[in-house]
């Protein structure tokens, strides 16, 4: 079985989900990643370059097996096991065929040793996961899924011209360290940069992920934006630009997660701001940073899709997300309720949760390196989601005083309970044994983040920022659920660009028309002037004499003879 | 409400005592003083409020107004 191409066992399998039926299909949905679990396991016992076959010259390495691959190779699959209990009961078929083709492409990317087998699986992302926003089924999410298209499209195409460029400057096609230094690799770079949102290039994510079916918003927090994660890793560790992006990654999105009103926008947000983390870590570059990164892919993956489960449970169950329409459900919805509370205390990096084993490593990672402004705005992140999320998402959808009825509103299906459940214990086996994350890792990290100073630290971090938002809760200045939509950077291109731009190629169009009428009257007038002479019987079509087309002709050269003097 | 305040005080009063049993390896200078991640911690929170409600004013607009009413 480890002579299989990763993640094939995932795209084949998908395409056969349509021929089953029933308990068989469900049976079908849940072997696949278990059984691509197992390829997993048996790949890792051949690390190595295998799998390698000759195209075009070159030599594709379709198995590059390493820890680092390794470690978000299992995160993957993690994932699409959580995600494909979650969307069980689910009866569409495009959710689980585009699901597994997803996860299986991104496993592909994660162990493809060159870069075109890299490209293919990377646009197998971007193809197979526009179905997951596409399967809401509505105008906006169909009009989401055409802009989220556009940026995945818009990442291979720059990721194809970097490749073509690298391979034309003579860099091999191994997919290893990658040159900033040159076209391809900036190229290659900014690719990699479309889906690790870099700020200003984030908002596909944040416009697409709240448009997503409630199981399809869990396939897609895993993938795309960890596989560029990865990709950063593999060839731009310790990319100096990667320090200050991640840093502002992790802190720009804050600001508008604390007043948003759709709860999965603001987890969307929050999600960048993780990857913030990761991705300052990786421009650090230090084996302790690279494995904080990978350790954070992990624990992210794992708390992210809890937290997008816990809300899919709940749009599931109301039809909305919306923090002005939810309130009260934790009533209804125990379970999810505390499945939710799991998340929060995870990403806040409660000691005892995932986030704290992962986050520890970043932070010490940048400080042994001395870098005080990203540090800082790392852990100015790592106290504000106290507010932003973990007390606003659970307090506005579970415990605030219902703003609208939800008849009928039970708790969730019992397999999005099971994945969920499975997903708290996970955060929870990380935070309190992170050794077995930390053995997995590239430079297995002799750490200990349970020590008293770390420990009271973090804390004090966050009991401190609690209290900050319980006075203002007390006071009535904390943000709570308001109507409306937060204009993000996606205004300029989908709004101010219409409205400039539209009326300036409506005048540019006017001008047109008006230069072309112009010319077709002077051009009618000339004709008008000329036919008579150019027409059969006009003085120009009559036969000349001799002796008056040598005078012309002598014209002619006497008018070139003083353009060639005066030139 | 005013219970939960009353246990973040205490907590936090109790995690700057804890502060002087502990030794922190200081990177950066204020690591070293007591309170201080609590400090950090309490101005962050503030800091965020203060500047999301600005932004939240600033680049709030109606969502049918924006063309995205609907599901989700």
């Amino acid at each position: 079985m480890a002579s299989l191409p990763p993640g094939i066992l995932l795209v084949a399998g998908a395409l056969l989900v349509p021929l089953f039926k029933g308990r068989l299909k469900q049976l079908w949905l849940l072997a696949l990643p278990l059984v691509a679990g197992a390829h997993l396991y048996a790949l890792a016992g051949t690390a190595g370059a295998g799998q390698q076959l000759e195209f075009l010259g070159h030599t594709l390495t379709l198995a590059r097996v390493d820890r680092l691959a390794l470690v978000f190779g299992l995160a993957f699959h993690v994932a699409a096991f959580l995600a494909t209990v979650f969307s069980l009961h689910v009866k569409d078929d495009v959710q689980h065929v585009a699901g597994l083709a997803y996860a299986g492409s991104a496993i592909a990317a994660v162990f493809a040793g060159d870069l075109i087998t890299l490209f293919c699986a990377w646009e197998g992302t971007a193809i197979a996961s526009v179905f997951l926003v596409w399967a809401t089924r509505t105008e906006r999410s169909y009009r989401s899924a055409m802009r989220y298209l556009l940026f995945q499209v818009g990442s291979g195409v720059l990721l194809l011209a970097g490749i073509l460029f690298h391979l034309r400057a003579g860099g091999g096609v191994g997919f290893d360290a990658l040159p900033l230094d040159t076209t391809g690799g900036r190229l290659m770079f900014a690719a990699f940069g479309i889906k690790a949102c870099f700020p200003l290039l984030h908002t596909w994510l944040v416009d697409a992920y709240p448009n997503a079916t409630p199981g399809g918003a869990v396939w897609l927090s895993a993938f795309t934006t960890k596989l560029a994660v990865y990709a950063l890793a593999r060839g731009f560790a310790g990319a100096e630009p990667l320090v200050a992006l991640g840093a502002a990654m992790a802190v720009f999105p804050l600001f508008f997660a604390l007043v948003e009103n759709d709860l999965r926008r603001v987890l969307a947000y929050s999600l960048i701001s993780q990857l913030g983390y990761m991705v300052a870590a990786v421009g650090v570059g230090t084996p302790l940073a690279l494995d904080g990164a990978a350790a954070h892919a992990f624990a992210h993956i794992l708390y992210k899709a809890l937290l997008f489960m816990a809300l899919g449970a709940v749009l599931h169950r109301t039809g909305t997300c919306r923090a002005t329409e939810l309130g009260g459900l934790a009533r209804s919805m125990p379970w999810t309720a505390g499945f939710c509370l799991v998340a929060a205390a995870s990403i806040a990096a409660v000691p005892g949760f995932s986030g704290f084993a992962s986050k520890s490593l970043i932070l010490d990672a940048l400080a042994a390196e001395h870098r005080a402004v990203a540090w800082h705005l790392l852990l100015f992140a790592g106290a504000a989601v106290v507010p932003y999320l973990a007390f606003r998402v659970p307090y506005l959808a579970f415990f605030a005083p219902a703003r609208r009825a939800h008849e009928g509103a039970g708790e969730a299906p019992a397999t999005m309970r099971v994945a969920m459940a499975v997903a708290a214990a996970g955060c929870v086996a990380v935070g309190v044994f992170p050794g077995a994350l930390y053995a997995l890792l590239p430079g297995r990290p002799d750490v200990q983040p349970y020590t008293g100073a770390h420990v009271v630290g973090q804390l004090q971090l966050l009991v401190f920022a609690g209290l900050a938002t319980a006075l203002l809760f007390r006071k009535g200045w904390f943000p709570l659920a308001r109507e409306g939509r937060l204009l993000d950077f996606d205004w300029t291109w989908r709004r101010l660009v219409p409205a400039v731009g539209g009326p300036l190629v409506r005048a540019g169009a006017r001008l047109r028309a008006t230069v072309l009428a112009s010319f077709r009257n002077v051009g009618l007038g000339l004709w008008g002037r000329l036919f008579p002479h150019l027409a059969p019987s006009g003085s120009l079509a009559r036969a000349w004499s001799t002796g008056s087309t040598v005078l012309w002709v002598a014209v002619i050269l006497a008018a070139y003879l003083v353009l060639y003097y005066l030139g | 409400m005013k219970r939960a305040l009353v246990m973040l005080a205490v907590a936090a009063a109790a995690l700057v005592a804890a502060d002087f049993a502990v030794h922190h390896h200081v990177h950066f200078g204020w690591e070293g003083v007591p309170g201080g991640y609590g400090v950090f911690g309490l101005v962050a929170a503030l800091v965020l409020t203060a500047v999301a409600a600005t932004v939240g004013r600033a680049l709030r607009r109606d969502e049918a107004e924006e063309g995205d009413r609907g599901h989700g």
